[in-house]
């Protein structure tokens, strides 16, 4: 994907540690306005260190980054940026309420707002308002992280870098985190993501950089639309007429044939769950492959698309040398 | 300078029982002097000599930049609008502030012992002062140094300090005595700025070079804090 120079721009990017040893090495890196980038790679591959970098907390030894057209250093950025931190470093001397209210102030929003917009704050990442006078030690995890978003979404930001968004969130939790940013990116907010949450990366993500060693190694375009090439794994009731238990050869030839009638190839047959899995040409390849099994009468009790295109890049790639990150 | 950053500093070290349970001490300590005066009616013996000023710049100023960095909580901070030279002189000034304020309490004890307001007000300015500059020296050091290592530095330096004085009485050979004492003298206003103000008062004479090393001496911590911060990385946790 082409970017403008409002995107983020990276160029050269090369950063070291003491010892010379590259944490990174010749990032280049372009993501359009809008966009949500994801950042995966193996421990130590220079993700955390990227994203320093991109925050103007880290200096580079050489290369250029420029967040739309500017330095990450500049106040003009600063105040268009989102970040939650993947250890999450508050001041924990205060309680919720101040925390936020201190950032409201920090970002320079209206004071007259600050009330308000703090109690938006809480409800919407699924806060109690009692929170707000708890002090922040008292917090756990799930609750900081929740905190931690909403400091990161107070001032709506154009820009917005996340850290292990959803690490110690709770499932209800999960599905609010991926509202919010989906929220967000309607309101034209682009987003990086550096997670080992692959899962979510992939479902919040349009690309993303896979780096290893401080390189990026490859780029996946995730949601290229509806006609990528997509596995779908089906799970059959134990035992039916259908898929009598014990006649296993028959029951795979079947599926094979009405799967090839639909336009779908089946290519892992059925493990002990009773579950197989079909290669089909799009979304519309699964509507044909479903509809032509339940016309065959097969005791379809589950369906479910399966992405895991990130599983297997993390699989292919070869151990990491484990480089300072 | 920052508003928001000034006051959540002065809240902060408000919150600690240490500094707060350390201040009282060291307020208490010098009003002593005053409030037996008031309690037991006797005469007045005029402004006792103090050095609360300094100890309140220590226990306030302590690890403003050091222990806040060492919590990682800039991370968050820096990623906002606020230029970092700000943020320090923000948080250097919220502490030397308040180390000022308290330590013009127990003066208000002076005042209700009876002392005379002028000399009262001068003894005050000598605290102050000093509260202000050691805040200096705690802000400059705490740029340097992690966590509380600031306050090791300068009880260090301090002790290094008496020890050269001690030499400087003691010792023979007159070399060695100038040495020490030429040393003590250089060395001192680095870590202990302050201007003996009540000096002036009973007839000293005014030292235009006293005041500049305390001015210049102040000035040269807040600018060595802020050129540290604003060119230091901020860590991270491995990934």
């Amino acid at each position: 994907m082409t970017a403008t120079g409002a995107g983020i721009v990276v160029r050269n990017l090369v950063k070291s540690y003491g010892g010379g040893k590259r944490a990174l090495d010749d990032v280049s890196l372009d993501i359009a306005p809008g966009e949500a980038v994801g950042i995966i790679g193996p421990n130590g591959a220079g993700k955390t260190t990227f994203f320093g970098c991109l925050l103007g907390h880290l200096r580079p030894q050489s290369g250029v980054i420029t967040i739309g057209g500017r330095s990450p250093d500049t106040l003009l950025t600063k105040s268009e940026v989102g970040f939650l931190p993947e250890r999450l470093l508050f001041d924990r001397w205060m309680t919720g309420g101040r925390f936020l209210a201190h950032h409201h102030a920090l970002a320079g929003l209206p004071a007259e707002r600050r009330r308000a917009d703090v109690s938006e704050s809480f409800a919407k990442v699924g806060l109690e308002p009692a929170a707000a006078s708890k002090s922040l030690k008292a917090y756990s995890r799930g609750m900081l992280q929740r905190i931690g978003l909403a400091q990161a979404l107070l001032a709506k930001p154009r820009w917005l870098f996340l850290d292990e968004p959803a690490s110690g969130v709770d499932p209800a939790g999960v599905l609010l985190f991926r509202r919010l940013l989906a929220e967000a990116r309607a309101g034209g907010t682009t987003i990086v993501l550096n997670s080992h949450q692959l899962e979510q990366v992939e479902r919040i993500c349009d690309r993303v950089a896979f780096l290893r060693e401080g390189r990026v190694q490859s780029i996946e375009v995730l949601h290229a639309g509806a006609e990528a090439r997509r596995h779908l794994r089906v799970r059959f009731a134990a035992a039916s007429a259908y898929a009598p238990a014990g006649a296993e050869a028959p029951v795979l030839d079947r599926l094979a044939g009405v799967a090839a009638s639909a336009g779908a190839e089946l290519i892992h047959p059925l493990n002990p769950a009773r579950e197989a899995v079909f290669a089909v040409a799009d979304d519309a390849g699964s509507t044909r492959l479903l509809a032509a099994l339940l016309t065959a009468g097969a005791p379809v009790v589950e369906a479910r698309s399966e992405e895991g295109r990130l599983e297997r890049l993390f699989l292919e790639a070869p151990p990491s040398g484990g480089m300072p990150s | 300078m920052n508003r928001e950053i000034f006051l959540a500093t002065i809240e902060q070290r408000l919150r600690s029982p240490v500094r707060l349970a350390l201040a009282g001490a060291f307020v208490l300590f010098a009003a002593m002097p005053y409030v037996l005066t008031i309690l037991f009616k006797t005469a007045g013996a005029g402004v006792a000599p103090a050095g609360h000023g300094g100890l309140l710049g220590l226990v306030f100023a302590a690890g403003v930049l050091g222990q806040e960095f060492s919590s990682g909580a800039p991370q968050i901070t820096f990623t906002r609008p606020l230029p970092r030279w700000a943020w320090v002189l923000s948080r250097g000034a919220a502490v030397a502030a308040l180390a000022a304020v308290c330590s013009l309490l127990p003066f208000g004890a002076a005042l209700l012992a009876g002392n005379a307001p002028g000399e009262v007000a001068i003894a005050a300015l000598d605290q102050v002062l000093a509260a202000i500059g050691t805040s200096a020296v705690l802000v400059g050091l705490s740029s340097l140094v992690p966590g509380l290592t600031d306050l090791a530095v300068v009880a260090g330096a301090n002790i290094a300090l008496q020890i050269l004085g001690v030499v400087a009485q003691f010792v023979q050979k007159e070399e060695t005595r100038k040495a020490a004492e030429w040393l003590k003298d250089h060395l001192a206003p680095w870590f202990s700025p302050t201007l003996e103000f009540t000096a002036l008062y009973h007839g000293a004479g005014f030292s235009p070079h006293a005041v500049l090393v305390y001015a210049s001496t102040t000035l040269f911590w807040f600018v060595v804090a802020c050129a540290m911060v604003n060119r230091k990385e901020l860590s991270y946790a491995t990934d």
